[in-house]
């Protein structure tokens, strides 16, 4: 508010100021716009941001987040940016016939950050539901400075009302399909089967899909993988303490569990091993993968080429009992059985999964030698 | 008495999964009638638009009564529009009492106001499904153009009017920084 120059500065002749707030995902986002008419048609001149979503990790983030909000807000302000039915087919087909926000629809932006400590909150969407209210509400102000009395309909009202009319002909026509149509369907019944297995497949993760699928080009790509092995895209290192590892780690979790079912075993190992081809030297597993057929995978996988890589794995649970436990005695355990499935006889980098809070820290560090 | 009728505009919804199915279902497909090769799905922009999921359409109805200071009295508010979880795996966590939660969010949170709120959820053959921020895309230009014209109509300066709402349930400096002084503080901050 302060920052947008509201109720203190004067805007030039045509424009008006136009505020909206909302809350979504635990954050809050405000707008004082300022636009104008031209030519019939709404400008967006310039968009001042509140943003309080608690403490912004990447300030920068934020900003993106929001003004790629706002544009989105702006499209869906813009005379011809809606869907329409007609006969059961949707009426537009490409940018032709469909608006969307170009760059000379763009208008200044400052995003201006609450400062807090607090955990953050939600930054993805909460931009976008607060624009097109700040808009609307700017040209109803612009129209009535206008003042020129029934001679200017307000043109906010106009795009509500040309909103309106084409919602109701669409819904008309809507129901229109559902009467008559029952066996033409809106869309074409393969996808129709489609579509409900994406709705269910939508919850499943693509992560463990995405490293089975960069398998793939095992033997398709082979030649361009090795040029670039040769080239100047060495694969850097850095030093970890002292150890040596590539610049790029894998974390293996994924191919195993957490994200949707685990990948095919063979290929799980094709992706690893193809990983170190290209240069990756450090691979991150943990007992609780799985729980434990994450170890045994990258045990497996690394086992021709131990020598030359780096593995990290984690203790901390109590995968019998349940929660967790760091007690000493029970890193002696776990470790052996990490070796096992390792087929290994060291762990290059040991972690502690999560601490322990039934340990004071020094009573394990102090044992923990392995 | 005030009368207003406002509706939001509906859109294409991404949804990139069913691209996803299909190229495997088509992969498969292929596999089994013995092509061993690598299988390229392409949905052209047309396709994508004319083939995909969509925004569902809301209608909303208000009948807001309020004094001449612009406080409250009434508010009789009539939501139209498709559920978008209701037939999916989301319905159970979204859906209570025949009412899809993501059509609602948002309406009742922003101002502590004397609500009524009836929801009506169409049958329709259109797929719908979420567009970025779900229900307030719709509820959030609804509430906040009504809230716009409720200072015009009262003569007042609307963020001074917002403010004064948010006010009446949390009486917070508008410009400090939320200590944790909760979401009407937060928005006053935003808003400052």
């Amino acid at each position: 508010m302060d920052k947008s120059g509201y109720g203190k500065t004067r805007l030039p002749d045509g424009r008006a100021w136009g505020v909206a707030v909302h809350e979504s995902f635990d954050s809050v986002v405000a707008y004082v716009v300022e636009a104008s008419v031209k030519d019939g048609r709404p400008v967006l001149h310039r968009v001042t941001a509140g943003v309080h979503c608690n403490l912004a990790v990447n300030p920068r983030t934020v900003e993106a987040q929001v003004q790629g909000a706002a544009v989105m807000g702006l499209s869906m302000c813009l005379p011809g940016s809606a869907i329409t039915l007609k006969d059961g087919v949707v009426e537009q087909s490409n940018f032709g016939d469909f608006t969307v926000a170009r760059i000379t629809d763009m208008p200044e932006f400052d995003v201006h950050i609450v400062p807090s400590a607090e955990p953050p909150t939600g930054m993805g969407e909460p931009g976008l539901p607060p624009l097109a209210p700040a808009f609307a509400n700017a040209i109803a102000a612009a129209d009535r400075q206008a003042a020129a009395p029934a001679a200017v309909q307000s043109d906010v009202s106009r795009v509500i009302e040309y909103r309106a009319s084409k919602r109701r002909a669409a819904m008309e026509k809507k129901k229109h399909v559902t009467a008559a149509q029952t066996k033409n369907r809106v869309r074409p019944s393969r996808r129709d089967l489609l579509a409900k297995i994406a709705l269910v497949g939508a919850v499943f993760p693509f992560g463990s899909l995405s490293w089975a699928a960069s398998a793939q080009p095992n033997n398709t790509n082979n030649q361009s993988d090795n040029g670039s092995r040769a080239g100047d895209n060495k694969m850097k290192t850095r030093k970890l303490g002292k150890l040596e590892v590539s610049e790029f780690g894998s974390g293996c979790m994924s191919i195993s569990a957490n994200y949707g079912p685990p990948a095919d075993r063979s290929q799980g190992i094709t992706v690893i091993r193809s990983a170190n081809e290209k240069g990756v030297t450090f691979f991150d597993t943990a007992e609780v993968y799985g729980p434990y057929t994450n170890e045994d995978l990258v045990g497996e996988a690394l086992a021709p080429i131990r020598n030359q890589v780096v593995i990290a794995s984690k203790f901390g649970f109590d995968l019998e009992a349940g929660g967790l436990n760091s007690r000493p005695e029970h890193i002696r355990k776990v470790v052996e059985a990490s070796l096992r499935r390792l087929k290994t006889d060291r762990i290059d980098l040991y972690y502690q999964h999560r601490v322990d809070p039934k340990l004071r820290s020094k009573t394990w560090l102090a044992r923990s030698k392995i | 008495m005030c009368r207003w009728r406002a509706a939001a505009s509906a859109g294409v919804s991404r949804a990139r999964a069913t691209i996803v199915v299909e190229a495997c279902e088509i992969a498969k497909a292929a596999r089994a009638a013995g092509l061993n090769a690598p299988v390229r799905t392409l949905w052209s922009r047309e396709d994508d638009m004319r083939g995909g999921y969509y925004r569902p359409m809301h209608l909303h109805r208000a009948r807001i009564g309020f004094d001449e200071r612009g406080k409250v009295l009434a508010w009789d508010h009539v939501i139209v529009g498709q559920s978008i979880t209701t037939g999916s795996v989301f319905e159970q966590f979204q859906v209570k009492n025949g009412i899809d939660a993501t059509a609602t969010e948002g309406m009742r949170d922003p101002y502590p106001l004397p609500m009524r709120l009836t929801v009506h959820h169409p049958k329709l053959n259109v797929p719908v499904l979420w567009w970025r921020s779900v229900g307030s895309t719709h509820t959030a230009f609804v509430m906040e153009t009504l809230i716009d014209e409720i200072a015009r109509a009262t003569k007042q300066d609307p963020v001074a009017y917002r403010m004064r709402l948010f006010g009446d349930k949390h009486p917070a400096p508008p410009r400090r920084a939320a200590t944790g002084g909760g979401q009407e503080r937060l928005r006053q901050d935003a808003l400052a």
